[in-house]
């Protein structure tokens, strides 16, 4: 199978199942689920390799999102 | 415009709204976060490339070049293997010697004919099927283990997978080939397929190499390139 829409199919199959999995749980914090995205993207990025059309840019927004929520949730505990 | 990108495009067009109107009109994070999600999902199906070459394409592309550098070296009743060196203008280039072996040349000039003079060496000069291909943008900058692994397992599928070992000569070891020319001239100098591919990329990364054995195992091939290191 072409390795690039096995990317999409893995990537879509883990989205869909993040949010029902974690909703389950009761979890409410949205950064939870996009650092999962996040972490799945990467993940799936690292074992399949996709052709990008151009710069991942995707990667790039996705780790910012990333970094800003580690950065708060750090500042969060060395606030109180 | 394809229907994959047809279906993103839809699908990132239906998500903003969906994320937005669950986080401030129904206050539903895991809605918003599914929107979110499919957001991601419809970017990376716009980013992926639909008319990218098959593999199996680029393998026989290669594998029909080889067929008319088969022919020049019967003609010409060559079989000693060549020296894989990269000019002046960034190409590799295969140096053959038509007479006794006495190493590789010494000058890395722009080579302007068939035949290469230096001393009392004489050399052919043929451009490796995979000359133009290592000049690709994806691979520069990479070690020469991630170019080969993008090369022989990404781009062309020769093998599942390689392990690079570098013991004063270079060893690549290839899971599961799967390339099968039957050209005996081309093997004898350039070395088979993916060996010529390896060599290349060495050559473009690290110096002069020559095929120095190729050995097959039950599931793998074991490529061993002898190298002279740019000076």
């Amino acid at each position: 199978m072409n390795k690039n829409l096995l990317f999409n199919i893995v990537l879509g199959g883990m989205i869909t199942l993040t949010v029902p999995i974690l909703g389950a749980l009761g979890e409410t914090r949205l950064d939870a689920y996009v650092s999962m995205f996040t972490l799945e993207y990467f993940i799936a990025t690292a074992i399949l390799r996709p052709r990008r059309r151009i710069k991942d840019i995707l990667a790039l927004i996705l780790l910012i999102i990333f970094f800003f929520i580690v950065g708060v949730r750090v500042a969060e505990i060395l606030l109180t | 415009m394809e229907k994959l990108y047809i279906f993103a495009l839809g699908l990132l067009i239906f998500s903003i709204p969906f994320t937005i109107a669950s986080y401030i009109i129904l206050s539903n994070i895991p809605l918003t976060a599914l929107g979110i999600g499919l957001t991601i999902l419809a970017s990376s199906i716009l980013l992926t490339p639909l008319e990218s070459i098959p593999p199996k394409a680029i393998r026989a592309m290669l594998e029909g070049s080889i067929l008319s550098l088969e022919a020049i070296l019967e003609e010409f009743d060559i079989s000693r293997r060549g020296y894989y060196v990269r000019a002046d203008d960034g190409r590799v280039y295969l140096y053959v010697p038509l007479s006794e072996d006495g190493g590789p040349p010494t000058k890395r000039v722009e080579p302007s004919g068939l035949i290469h003079e230096e001393g009392d060496s004489r050399y052919l000069i043929l451009i490796p099927p995979a000359s133009e291909l290592i000049k690709i943008p994806e691979i520069s900058g990479m070690s020469l283990e991630s170019a080969l692994t993008y090369m022989l397992v990404d781009l062309m599928e020769v093998a599942d997978s390689i392990e690079v070992m570098s013991d004063g000569f270079i060893t690549v070891r290839l899971k599961n080939v799967k390339s099968h020319v039957t050209a005996g001239r081309f093997k004898s100098v350039f070395g088979s397929l993916e060996a010529s591919i390896a060599a290349c990329l060495t050559a473009n990364l690290i110096g002069v190499v020559k095929v120095s054995d190729e050995i097959l195992e039950e599931n793998s091939k074991v490529i061993i390139l002898e190298v002279w290191e740019h000076e």
